[in-house]
């Protein structure tokens, strides 16, 4: 053989040498692996491959890594070769092949008088043969299975809904404050207003007090009169309008002093309050008494009185 | 006294007994998908805190299920920490009462599930699987991977549902690079399938007598004398 003529060449020759040898071996191996064949010749080119293998091993002094791990890959591809060969071999005593059984099952099928051509016909034949080669349970199911299932499911969907509505809820929430803070706004507008009117009225009246009720009642709203109260109530807390009586004891108004209105502001003396109470009766009655037509205060020109302001 | 036996060791005959009867119940009724069931799942869904009894009530749980639904229950040994159970009719039943009737999903799955597994049972133990596809192919079952109007998804059945159903096993054969697979029988197979039923109807098929399958026929028969032997082991 021709690895006997290089041997005696030194130790690491030799070493190299067989693990050269080995390597083709391996290659030889694994082409034989991915072929897939299992015929004799197979089991000829294996055995001529383990035998060279067991030849090469024998000359080897000093075993290293190498060699080993390669040796042992050889004879793992070359089993693995066998044992496929060996499985084939085993089926063969009675040749068996799928294409055979495959064939036979359709002309057997072909011979059923009753079978046409349609697939699950045929199928259906072999549902009873089939039937016989299994030791099948029944199923087993509880009339009342599903029910708890059913309500588990139901609980998740509603959480889920509840969750989607908050966030809409959220995403509104700024636009509610600013509205908020307009009509805190419009109150002191409002109040702006009624004060800017009350002096229009005073001077009108040739700086004279004006009667509070005419100011106040709008004859169309009880609301608005109450509203209007409300907000000459401000004024007269902070300290901008004076309150006082006239000959026939019904209260008027006057705008204070730009002066007066600073030295309160500075001294911080006791605040005016005024408590009035007031229903529909005596509105409808007041409106008659003074004889009101019209509302001096209209809320509805706050707008007016602003863009005028500006 | 019944309470305070649930904290100690011991249960009472009442709780041990309803409890037997829970899991006779649960088995049946998650048998119906042909999943093994989980020893893990019993005891999390039925015995909860009363898992130290498992084996006792097990036993006698089999034992229930043997004597009066006529069922066997099968242990596998999935891994040393990982007990599954599947459950296997009685044969003798199933022969005297062969009128039973299936479902046409059940029926469909028996015929494609006797085809391949005589298949490998014929072929040693293994096929691969370009020679199952070509296999069904042939038969006019699969048709690459369109849907049989019989018998469904064909290839998905093969490598998921039976393989769940343990009727097969789907490996990988080792250091095939790129991976190939091969087809196995599966625990469930091994339990439920007659090998003997499946030699005669490859036999009516070739139209030969089943003892011409030297090799088969022999493993028949140390098939059958094994569950002989199990058998009487169990009636001991």
């Amino acid at each position: 053989m021709a690895e006997m003529e290089n041997y005696g060449n030194g130790e690491s020759e030799q070493v190299k040498y067989v693990t050269e040898e080995y390597r083709n071996l391996l290659h030889e191996a694994m082409l034989l692996n991915e072929d897939d064949k299992t015929g004799r010749e197979n089991i000829q080119h294996i055995s001529s491959l383990m035998c060279k293998a067991d030849h090469l091993i024998k000359d080897v002094q000093n075993l290293n890594n190498t060699i080993g791990l390669l040796d042992a890959k050889v004879i793992s591809i070359g089993s693995s070769v066998l044992k496929r060969t060996a499985e084939a071999v085993n089926a063969n005593l009675f040749s068996f092949t799928a294409e055979e059984y495959s064939d036979n099952i359709i002309s057997y099928l072909k011979q059923e008088p009753s079978v046409t051509n349609n697939i699950k016909l045929i199928c259906q034949k072999l549902a009873p043969i089939a039937a016989k080669c299994f030791c099948r349970t029944p199923s087993y199911m509880y009339m009342l299975g599903t029910f708890q299932v059913g309500e588990v499911a139901v609980t998740q969907k509603k959480a889920r809904k509840q969750r989607e509505k908050q966030e809409e809820g959220s995403r509104k929430q700024p636009e509610n404050v600013e509205r908020i803070e307009k009509q805190e706004d419009g109150v002191e507008e409002t109040v702006h207003y009624i004060m800017n009117v009350v002096t229009a009225a005073y001077r009108q009246n040739k700086n004279k007090p004006i009667s509070y009720f005419e100011l106040v009642i709008n004859p169309d709203s009880f609301g608005a009169t109450v509203e209007n109260i409300f907000h000459v109530s401000f004024l007269v807390k902070d300290g901008y309008i004076d309150f006082s009586w006239d000959e026939n004891r019904f209260p008027v108004i006057a705008p204070a002093r730009r002066d007066v209105i600073e030295n309160r502001k500075k001294y911080d003396q006791t605040r005016q309050q005024m408590v009035l109470e007031i229903d529909m009766n005596q509105w409808e009655e007041l409106k008659n008494t003074f004889a009101i037509r019209r509302a001096m205060l209209n809320p509805r020109n706050i707008t007016a009185a602003q863009d005028s302001h500006h | 006294m019944a309470s305070q036996s649930s904290q100690g060791s011991k249960l009472s005959s009442q709780e041990q007994s309803a409890l037997i009867s829970d899991i006779v119940l649960y088995i049946l009724s998650q048998d119906h998908t042909k999943y093994p069931i989980k020893r893990q799942d019993i005891v999390k869904n039925v015995l909860k805190t009363h898992g130290r009894h498992y084996k006792h009530i097990m036993n006698e749980a089999a034992h229930v299920l043997t004597e009066i639904f006529g069922m066997k229950l099968v242990e596998i040994e999935h891994s040393s920490n990982m007990k599954q159970y599947i459950l296997v009719n009685n044969e003798q039943f199933l022969r005297d009462v062969s009128d039973l009737k299936w479902p046409e999903e059940v029926e469909a799955q028996q015929v494609l599930l006797m085809l391949l597994l005589s298949l490998i049972f014929m072929s040693g133990g293994v096929v691969k699987e370009e020679v199952m596809s070509s296999f069904l192919t042939r038969l006019g079952i699969m048709n690459g991977r369109k849907s049989h109007e019989y018998f469904g998804d064909v290839w998905k059945l093969l490598t998921v549902e039976f393989v769940r159903q343990m009727y097969v096993e789907y490996v990988r054969i080792p250091e095939s690079n790129p991976p190939k697979y091969e087809f196995r029988w599966g625990h469930r197979a091994k339990g439920e399938v007659s090998r003997r039923e499946l030699l005669n109807f490859v036999s009516l098929v070739y139209g030969c007598d089943p003892k011409n399958w030297v090799t088969q026929y022999q493993e028949v028969l140390q098939a059958e004398s094994e569950k002989e032997k199990k058998r009487e082991e169990d009636g001991k």
